[in-house]
């Protein structure tokens, strides 16, 4: 009998073990999974709860009853990974040997890294969305919020769901619109990047966006230490961004048994090969999500996309051959831009996102780059597809494919 | 003080059981146990689907709700701009067309506004 341990009950890894457990045979593979507690997060929805649309109810489920039968949850904190030896030590002194080591451990903001962050102001002035419990203390933030200077922030790259800030601020817009304050409010991005986003014609859309709804942006802004007393943030070419009210994203890390192992990089995330997530150092280890340094965005549908690869490389390395499939990098996701709507981005390692339908060229009815009301449904359906499909290991029931729009052009004159 | 009943060796009047018997016990109780289990898993993915729906109707009803409040408002605003008349008086002369041509008339009607449109953009 051999081991699978899989470290982290989360997106990856819960989607991992419903799509491997019918896979590898119950009477030559024991699969045990390991978390520090039983909450599972729907972490998308962090975005909805400082606007009063979800709540701790719509994100927050037992990780147990998510995992198939025929898999062992132990709760427990992972004290240290030894990878040379096969074995995980848990923090109550418990080892768990392994054949196959699969990392699901995440990324978790780290607000103890920027200095001035953490202290007095902490969720009273300066805020963050990336846990429930921050997400809760914003929303009695807006909810008191009457007017003033709100500055979104993003500490340093990769975050994990990196449109998530931009989302926010359109969310903002519309949030004060409704409420008839909008004038008494300045909203502002504060990014490390040269542009809105990461990627070139995804940038430019979004800044087209920030533009048309009055929202400032500050780019290449790489924050040395937040001046809570002074309200402002500090950049290390010493400009300062003042606010009223900061919603920042702290700098995001893996967890920290990846570093005391060395199968980490700086930022404690796992050095994987970028098409098979096969740890560089280590064969019989992978990393999944957002706990590895693979170059695509931190999204749980690059899990989610990931796995149509991985899981038939992981069979076929079980077994003992050379794995075929490659993962190429493609994330999708919905961007909500206010007013109940929002839009598609589609793109991998090589590709840049592209306008077109999904998933019919002709009709969609989701859009790539374009705000539409449809793009704002598939967003607000996704939660339950969350729970109830992806969790599950059930596929969507969508084509695979990007948004694309082969429809051949009318030609001028032509005889009908 | 009273003395406590002896249990007794054999059940009164019948014989012990054979180990025949209590192997045949002990496969029937396990049998009755694999069901119950699979009673419980079913019961566990029935629950499983009733909630999937529950929650399917309560995610999409905010998002009904919303559709029909744009639906209303945009036929609020073309009502507002006079479709509906434009509109109920398109009905009207495609009544009277109905009431006064058959099929091969309408159909020739077809053809000669197609003929007529093609004659003004030839003239461009």
């Amino acid at each position: 009998m051999k081991n699978l341990l899989v470290l982290g009950a989360g997106t990856a890894g819960t989607m991992a073990v419903a799509k491997l457990r019918p896979r590898l045979p119950a009477s030559d593979w024991r699969i045990t999974v390991v978390d520090r507690d039983d909450e599972h997060h729907y972490q998308p929805g962090y975005l909805f709860v400082p606007f009063g649309v979800y709540d701790r109810a719509d994100v927050v489920r037992p990780r147990s009853r998510y995992l198939p039968e025929g898999v062992d949850l132990v709760l427990g904190e992972i004290a240290a990974i030894d990878p040379e030896g096969c074995a995980v030590t848990l923090a109550d002194g418990t080892a768990l040997a392994y054949d196959e080591l699969i990392v699901a451990t995440g990324t978790s903001p780290r607000p103890d890294q920027t200095p001035g962050m953490l202290g007095d102001a902490w969720r009273r002035s300066v805020h963050e969305f990336y846990t429930l419990a921050g997400a809760e203390a914003l929303r009695d933030a807006l909810a008191g919020f009457a007017g003033g200077r709100l500055v979104a922030h993003v500490s340093e790259l990769p975050v994990k769901c990196p449109v998530a800030p931009l989302e926010f601020l359109f969310l903002a817009d519309a949030h004060f619109r409704d409420r008839g304050i909008r004038e008494r409010v300045e909203l502002v991005f504060v990014t490390p990047l040269d542009g809105a986003f990461t990627t070139p014609v995804a940038a430019e859309r979004l800044a087209g966006l920030l533009e048309a709804r009055g929202i400032a942006v500050e780019t290449d802004f790489v924050v040395e230490r937040i001046d809570a007393d002074g309200r402002a943030l500090v950049s290390y070419d010493e400009r300062t961004v003042p606010f009223d009210l900061l919603v920042t994203v702290p700098v995001n890390m893996g967890a920290d048994a990846i570093a005391a192992c060395g199968l980490g990089d700086e930022l404690q995330h796992v050095a994987v090969d970028p098409g098979t997530l096969q740890s560089r150092r280590f064969p019989n280890v992978f990393a999944l999500g957002d706990a590895n340094d693979a170059p695509t965005s931190k999204a749980g549908s690059a899990v989610h996309l990931a796995l149509e690869s991985f899981v038939e490389n992981f069979v076929q390395h079980a077994r003992g051959l050379p794995m075929t499939h490659a993962y190429d990098g493609r994330v999708n996701c919905f961007v909500e831009t206010g007013g109940g709507k929002a839009l598609l981005l589609d793109f991998d390692y090589a590709t840049q996102p592209s306008p077109g339908r999904y998933p019919l060229s002709a009709v969609g009815p989701f859009s790539g780059l374009e705000e539409t009301t449809m793009n704002h449904v598939g967003k607000m359906m996704f939660k339950w597809a969350y729970w109830h499909l992806l969790l599950r290991g059930r596929d969507l029931p969508l084509p695979s494919g990007a948004p694309r729009s082969d429809v051949e052009p009318r030609l001028e004159g032509a005889a009908s | 003080m009273s003395a406590s009943p002896q249990p007794a060796a054999n059940p009164p009047g019948g014989t012990s059981p054979s180990a025949a018997d209590v192997e045949a016990l002990q496969a029937q109780l396990a049998r009755m146990a694999q069901q119950l289990d699979e009673i419980a898993a079913e019961s566990r993915r029935s629950r499983e689907r009733w909630e999937a729906i529950d929650e399917l109707a309560r995610d999409l009803t905010p998002i009904v709700i919303q559709a029909m409040e744009r639906a209303d408002a945009k036929l609020g605003d073309l009502e507002g701009r006079g479709y509906g008349e434009v509109l109920g008086a398109g009905a009207g002369v495609l009544d009277r067309v109905m009431r006064t041509f058959d099929r091969d008339g309408v159909r020739n009607i077809g053809d000669t506004i197609v003929l007529l449109l093609k004659t003004l953009q030839n003239m461009r």
